[in-house]
């Protein structure tokens, strides 16, 4: 423990990027859970993939827009899977489910084919499959904070219309919300986020960081709010001690956070079954 | 090329295995379609993943052990995983779209978590991941060869029954033991299928080899039948090329044969809508008696 606390100078960068994604991201999944959106966020997690990749090869190919960061790349693509997943389940409307591994493994493909083409497979595109929060350094950190910082205002300003947009359709449409835009900017939202927390758990697992805690969050929650605040208590949970977990036992970040997510998951749903079960007893005595 | 083909071992079985994947892949994909589960297959090919690292780790903990190929746990893990997916759904009953990121994320953790232990970061899992052409043996092909004639007896011998289960899932034409005994064969089979396309296109793009042609031939196909034939068709020619396109300029397998898989959807479609919109006078007609569109 001791060596733990002489190393934090040096994770101190690490856990503060990691409380402030351990915050966002499932303060978005809550939203992506209410307005029934999991598939689109898995397909903008793996297009992001394939836009950073597209990103890096332009990068290196056309030395004068080598300037712009791989991430805007991802950002941007992963608008376009948004869409794509929509156009899709448009065309197949009775085999909708068909579209989300569709373009989830063309995005996966793309990245892959792409990173390949630039330089081979290496140590970089594992990091940013599964995460490594212990390579941030002080730029990402700042990068972090700003973008973390524009997401919650922007969910504040916007929160009573994305509520009564995800609950009272119709009447959001009487007092004159445009469902359109604040789907638009939704979408940005969500980009922005997994652009970020794809440092702290990886690409391939963002998802579970927007999913896992709101699942566990919601069989303890009794209103939206305590749902929003629990899923928040259980994602920043999870992200602080995965990475005390990966530190020790020398697991990577994301594996070590997912890990302990579905585990605490699990360990609700059993104790929620358990309780049940003794509750009906006791009815029946 | 052709002659690397002929001279070059690896390059012989990859070829060989790929056109029987080809094969094998839209013919159980074109069931796993239409009775929704898609999901299903790609939740099934991550929980192979998991497989695959907890067989890694295993050999390296306990070396005795080194006689069980991680393939079969690979294998042994998906179709445990297809069991634990349904449960799953029935937790959140009107939102069973919520359950896939749970199940995929978990399995990638899983398997990171696993693949750490085994301290397995290296190439090899590249190969795992993403398919490759290198890692194919000749025990490999045999095992594709055994798989091809399994998957082709059991579509064959139980067509009935799958067709029933695919389009009168509540019907009451065959006995309720007759359907799970057939459900939990398919499942076994998918098993199967996920295991041996992972060797060539990698875990993460398997359910795409299963659905992307499979998607192509019911945008061109009048009948079911003619469904296998086009998803097959588009299937050899999408890991063909792939596997062509892939080995001349040393990129990578998996994901060269998805983007041009999906390419090529993208321009069917395309097609198709400017088809529909010249001919828009005439009613499309589907010969099948089903009441499903595709």
């Amino acid at each position: 423990m001791i060596e733990f606390f002489q190393n934090l100078s040096f994770m101190k960068t690490a856990f503060l990027v990691g409380i402030l994604i351990g915050g966002i991201t499932p303060l978005i999944g809550v939203f992506i859970f209410a307005r029934r959106l999991p598939h689109i966020s898995e397909s903008l997690s793996q297009m992001n993939l394939a836009g950073v990749a597209i990103g890096s090869t332009i990068g290196s190919a056309v030395p004068y827009l080598s300037g712009i960061n791989p991430r805007i790349y991802g950002v941007i693509f992963a608008l376009i899977g948004a869409f794509l997943v929509e156009l899709l389940r448009k065309v197949f409307r009775d085999f909708s489910d068909m579209s989300i591994p569709i373009i989830l493994s063309f995005g996966t493909g793309l990245g892959a084919l792409f990173f390949s083409i630039l330089h081979g497979f290496n140590a970089d595109f594992f990091n940013y499959l599964f995460g490594s929060l212990i390579a941030v350094n002080q730029s990402d950190l700042n990068n972090t904070l700003i973008i973390s910082f524009i997401v919650v205002i922007i969910l504040l300003i916007f929160y009573r219309p994305l509520l009564l947009i995800t609950f009272d359709a119709e009447y959001a449409q009487v007092t004159g919300i445009r469902k359109k835009w604040i789907d638009a900017i939704f979408m940005v939202l969500m980009a922005l986020t997994i652009s970020v927390s794809v440092q702290a758990v990886g690409v391939m697992l963002v998802t579970g960081m927007m999913t896992l805690p709101i699942a566990t969050a919601i069989f303890i929650g009794k209103s939206f709010k305590s749902v929003i605040f629990l899923s928040i208590i259980f994602g920043e949970a999870a992200v602080l001690i995965g990475l005390v977990l990966s530190y020790y036992l020398s697991i990577a970040t994301g594996g070590a956070i997912i890990t302990f997510s579905l585990l605490c998951f699990l360990l609700v749903i059993g104790v929620k079954h358990i309780y049940r079960m003794s509750m009906r007893r006791h009815i029946q005595k | 090329m052709l002659q690397d083909i002929l001279q070059v071992d690896f390059l012989r079985y990859a070829f060989l295995s790929g056109i029987m994947i080809g094969i094998i892949c839209p013919v159980i994909g074109v069931f796993i379609v239409l009775r929704k589960m898609s999901l299903m297959a790609d939740g099934m090919s991550h929980m192979a993943l998991s497989g695959i690292a907890a067989g890694l780790a295993l050999q390296r903990y306990l070396p005795f052990l080194y006689f069980i190929n991680p393939f079969y746990i690979g294998m042994l893990f998906s179709v445990l995983g297809s069991f634990c997916i349904r449960p799953l759904m029935k937790l959140y009953p009107f939102y069973r779209e919520f359950v896939i990121p749970i199940i995929l994320a978990s399995a990638i953790g899983l398997s990171v978590v696993f693949i750490s232990l085994a301290d397995a970061f290296n190439k090899d899992l590249f190969g795992y991941l993403f398919g490759s052409l290198i890692t194919i043996s000749h025990t490999d092909f045999l095992v594709v060869l055994i798989v091809l004639v399994i998957v082709l007896g059991f579509v064959i011998l139980c067509y009935k029954p799958l067709l029933i289960l695919t389009f009168d899932e509540e019907g009451s034409l065959v006995s309720k033991r007759g359907k799970q005994v057939t459900d939990i064969l398919f499942t076994m089979i998918v098993a199967l299928v996920v295991s041996v396309t992972m060797n060539i296109v990698g875990v993460l793009l398997v359910s795409a080899m299963m659905i992307i042609p499979v998607a192509k031939g019911m945008q061109l196909a009048k009948s079911f039948k003619q469904v296998f034939i086009y998803s097959i068709i588009f299937a050899e020619f999408d890991i063909i090329g792939g596997l062509v396109v892939s080995y001349q300029f040393n990129w990578s397998t998996g994901g060269t044969i998805v983007v041009l898989a999906f390419v090529l959807f993208m321009i069917v479609l395309l097609i198709k809508k400017t088809v529909q919109s010249i001919s828009r006078s005439k009613p499309v007609s589907y010969s099948s008696d089903e009441t499903v569109k595709f």
